[in-house]
């Protein structure tokens, strides 16, 4: 699957090399496939005639609705990379074949069994090359609904290969048909693409109003099609996928992507098999199935190699680019752009990209960053990443490493902490503090969506009310919870108002950084990004957690956000921390050792920076959007009136007269007095906002003290 | 004879017993992988204010909620003694609000008991509890679903301004049971959750003698198929 793309050839030449005779003879085969002789086996016959009359069917039905071939042209040339989507049998045919459909679905089962037979290999082959055979004899009669067809003809197709992933032969075979109708196959996935939307909206719609039926019926509906066939997370719209299997924190990532990020941070950064080793395909199989299914995924379905196949398949799948169809190409011009506007053009670019996008692309970049900042260990550089991700990702060696370089500034707020699923059941220990408990919350919230999602799509069975249960048990628990910890925390809610302070600070700073020179680094090296570099940060242990508080006060321009220092986590540490964080302990032992209790406080102050943190960065974002806009009005204002005004500001410059010079310098000198006061304003309110964190935090902690 | 559909019964029995210990390992492993108690859900209908709220938190933890707060929809676990026998109690308390109906449908398809709730203060509660049950009808697609009618806040007598004879009527109607209830000074409330889980309960063994029935009819069916 992953190396069917013939730029991994390139790149490893050696691959397929043996093979490489046997591609012309195999396409030939492919075009005499529809001559071969009838299968051996009674069973797989079946099934090709069943294939082969549901085609003709479909003919029948799909008649005269067709959409006019020209539209497959106006596709952006930016996205030339073939996506392999991953395709079902649209609703409406399972319902005209619900029946068959059944049988369908255990003969597949069956099949998947016997994956190793070659003569269902050879079979399926066959099957795929007549479906092409018949698409091009289509072509040529130009019938106006080939659309619809070739799109149905594409899913069986993809779906048969899907099952075929991890025969290397097969691969090669695949790619050399490729070559060969390369064109059409585009077409094919660009109608795909358009049509996505659309369809998957008419599958819930039907799913919908099958819902009755099937509850009726009395035939668990997932025993028919399971919710990963029906509601695929692999070759569909990221939104969607997002929406399907999602992490519940907040993230916004699908969690496919989280897993295997999750995974190489914690086992990969050190591993010289990082974007290198070929996957195990029959692992890589079984896990793609796991998420697909959305079961759960343990240590051992895992290694690092596989979870870089798992990242790749998953964004060489996604239909449209990751940075959207209509951003890419300015991705890709911002590149020559030069370096101080290069910055700015980034950053107002990521934040138009949509919030999945923008945080599937933040992590990778983070991950990425990671990944090149063990080089010395890992041995990967830039250009093994781009290697393997490069035709993946669809972009330009220069974006990418770009991309990957300036990570920190253009993703600060991306943190890259391990996903903590929500609570499976109502544990002992519930969590204790009110962040906890909403952020508990506010992932079960998720989660509770997403089951209602699921079941409004169809999917009911004993197991998913359970869960749907449990999970608003958990719910109801979490909420009287939190409303007895508010309730006795209120008299502490008035430091909120405090807010609106570093709003005001944050425009001055900013104010005064924009009336610096431009080469100086732009206002993002602000606090969010880490003063502690990649390496400190691996040699923090959890007991020097607390450092960085001490100098807080001292130094809030440098230090004002400890918690940064997760930002190039070293996963182990931060797993320490976790450790110490798990509430646990804070309700086990009603008394708490000094310990703890330091722990407990920084904690909270923890989530108190965090805060503040989002908070800063959210109007720091705004405010970058606002340099760029004006930016390039002054850019476009000078172009207009731009050789008038030289020659008037210089006439200007001669003719000053004493007074005006006098004037000019008393002006100068009150600004700079006023900049100096200002500078110390900002100062006061900075320490004044963190001496609020302070006092919330005691209050906080005697809030605690007092409970116990 | 009798040999056979005790055995038959014992044995659908351990199967679900089997199922929801799987069930129960999968979702919690901090559980105990011991036999659950049987599991009765129940649901709280009725329109927005009537109390579904108050008889909940009221049964569960004894108390009493003055101010009003929309429930969205939460759900309560608890281990009860019903005639000697420990079971356990599932309680869903739905949004009387109708811009969760979505969410509700959900949980009505799995409901096995129904309170349907009105305010005797409040004629239009009463009249919505036509409507739930209409509802819960469709969902469940079955006439004798365990089900009462509770009239709440029976401590506001001087208040009432739904008569009792049309409670009754309504009840009788329906053939389910009404009963009035106050969450305020607690009247009635443990007999209302107890004598639905015991129409749950009895309804269960019914259904079990008739799936022990239906093994008997199957192959009569098979045959008629056959034919056709």
């Amino acid at each position: 699957m992953d190396f069917e793309s013939p730029d991994v050839e390139k790149d490893f030449p050696g691959l397929y090399a043996s093979e490489s005779g046997r591609k012309s003879n195999e396409s030939d085969f492919s075009d005499g496939g529809e001559h071969e002789k009838p299968s051996k086996k009674d069973l797989l016959g079946r099934r090709k005639d069943k294939k082969e009359s549901k085609k003709d069917r479909g003919y029948a039905a799909l008649e005269g609705e067709s959409s006019p071939e020209e539209d497959t042209d106006t596709k952006s040339p930016s996205k030339t990379k073939k996506t392999k989507s991953f395709k079902f049998p649209t609703k409406s045919k399972e319902k005209r074949e619900k029946s068959r459909d059944k049988e369908k679905v255990l003969e597949d089962a069956a099949k998947q069994k016997e994956l190793s037979e070659k003569e269902k290999k050879k079979e399926r082959e066959r099957e795929k090359e007549r479906e092409k055979e018949k698409k091009e004899k289509e072509k040529r009669e130009k019938l106006r609904e080939k659309d619809k067809e070739k799109e149905e003809k594409a899913k069986f197709k993809l779906e048969s290969k899907e099952k075929l992933k991890d025969d290397k032969k097969e691969k090669v075979k695949e790619k050399d048909k490729d070559k060969v109708k390369d064109k059409e196959k585009e077409k094919v996935k660009e109608k795909e693409k358009e049509k996505v939307k659309e369809k998957d909206k008419d599958k819930k719609d039907k799913k919908l109003t099958k819902v009755p039926s099937t509850v009726t019926s009395g035939v668990p509906f997932e025993e028919i099609f399971t919710l990963g066939v029906a509601l695929p997370i692999f070759g569909v719209p990221l939104q969607q996928s997002v929406e399907r299997s999602r992490c519940h924190d907040d993230t916004g990532l699908p969690l496919v992507v989280r897993d295997s990020i999750d995974f190489l941070q914690a086992h990969g950064l050190k591993s010289n098999q990082i974007y290198r080793a070929e996957p195990d395909k029959i692992k890589l199989q079984q896990l793609r199935k796991l998420f697909t299914d959305r079961g759960p995924t343990f240590p051992y379905h895992w290694d690092v190699a596989v979870a870089c196949a798992m990242l790749k398949s998953f964004i060489s799948e996604l239909p449209d680019s990751i940075l959207t169809q209509e951003l890419h190409g300015q991705f890709e011009q911002a590149t020559a752009i030069a370096e101080p506007q290069k910055e700015a053009t980034m950053v107002a670019l990521v934040s138009k990209l949509p919030a999945c996008n923008h945080s599937l692309l933040g992590w990778l970049m983070r991950h990425f960053e990671q990944v090149l900042a063990n080089e010395q260990t890992n041995h990967a550089s830039l250009q093994t990443i781009a290697t393997a991700m490069g035709p993946a990702l669809n972009m330009s060696l220069n974006l990418l490493t770009y991309l990957i370089t300036k990570a920190d500034k253009l993703f600060p707020e991306v943190r890259l902490t391990k996903y903590v699923p929500p609570l499976q059941s109502i544990p002992s220990d519930f969590p204790e503090t009110a962040n906890e408990l909403s952020e508990e919350l506010r992932k079960q919230e998720s989660l509770l969506n997403q089951i209602h999602a699921e079941m409004h799509a169809g999917f009911i069975t004993a197991a998913r009310d359970q869960q749907l249960w449990e999970a608003q048990r958990i719910v109801t628990q979490l909420k009287r919870k939190l409303r007895s910890v508010q309730k006795s925390v209120e008299p502490t809610a008035a430091p909120s108002s405090l807010q609106q302070l570093p709003d005001d600070k944050f425009d001055d700073e900013l104010a005064r950084r924009n009336s610096q020179p431009n080469d100086v680094p732009k206002p993002i090296e602000l606090p969010p990004t880490n003063p502690i570099a990649p390496k400190e940060a691996e040699a923090l242990t959890p007991l020097n957690i607390n450092e960085p508080f001490q100098d807080t006060k001292e130094s809030p321009n440098t230090d004002v956000f400890p918690v940064e220092f997760e930002d190039n986590f070293d996963f182990k540490p931060v797993e320490a921390k976790d450790e110490i964080d798990t509430p646990e302990k804070l309700v086990e032992k009603p008394k708490f050792t000094e310990k703890e209790l330091k722990v407990l406080r920084l904690q909270l102050e923890n989530a108190e920076y965090l805060q503040l943190k989002s908070l800063l960065q959210a109007k720091i974002n705004s405010e970058q959007f606002e340099i760029v806009k004006l930016r390039s009005h002054v850019a476009l204002k000078n172009k207009q009136e731009g050789n008038v005004q030289c020659k008037e500001s210089k006439e200007n410059k001669e003719n000053f007269t004493p007074e005006e010079q006098e004037l000019k310098q008393k002006l100068m000198k009150e600004n700079a007095m006023l900049e100096q006061k200002r500078l110390n304003l900002v100062n006061q309110i900075f320490q004044e906002r963190v001496a609020c964190i302070q006092l919330k935090i005691e209050l906080a902690m005697k809030e605690i003290m007092s409970k116990s | 004879m009798f040999s056979a559909v005790a055995y038959q019964l014992s044995s659908t029995f351990l199967e679900e017993q089997k199922l929801c210990c799987g069930r129960g390992a999968r979702v919690a492993m901090s559980k105990k992988p011991a036999a659950q108690p049987t599991l009765h859900k129940v649901i709280m209908v009725g329109s927005g204010g009537v109390g579904k709220s108050a008889l909940t938190l009221q049964f569960m933890y004894d108390e009493f909620v003055e101010d009003y707060e929309p429930t969205k929809a939460d759900s309560y676990r608890k281990k009860v003694v019903l005639d000697g026998e420990e079971v356990q109690i599932d309680i869903l308390d739905t949004a009387g609000q109708e811009d969760y109906a979505a969410i509700r449908d959900n949980y009505f398809r799995s409901g096995e008991g129904f309170l349907c709730v009105f305010s005797i203060t409040e004629p239009e509660s009463f009249d919505a509890t036509q409507e739930f049950r209409e509802q819960i009808l469709r969902v469940k697609n079955d006439e004798n679903i365990p089900f009462l009618l509770v009239g709440n806040k029976s401590d506001l007598g001087d208040k009432r301004r739904v008569p009792l004879d049309a409670c009754r009527e309504r009840a009788a109607h329906w053939q389910v049971p009404y009963v009035e209830t106050s969450a305020k000074t607690r009247d009635n409330v443990d007999k209302v959750f107890f004598d639905l889980m015991r129409e749950i309960r009895s309804r269960k063994s019914d259904d079990s003698r008739a799936t022990n029935g239906d093994v008997k009819r199957k192959p009569r069916r098979k045959i008629k198929c056959a034919i056709l």
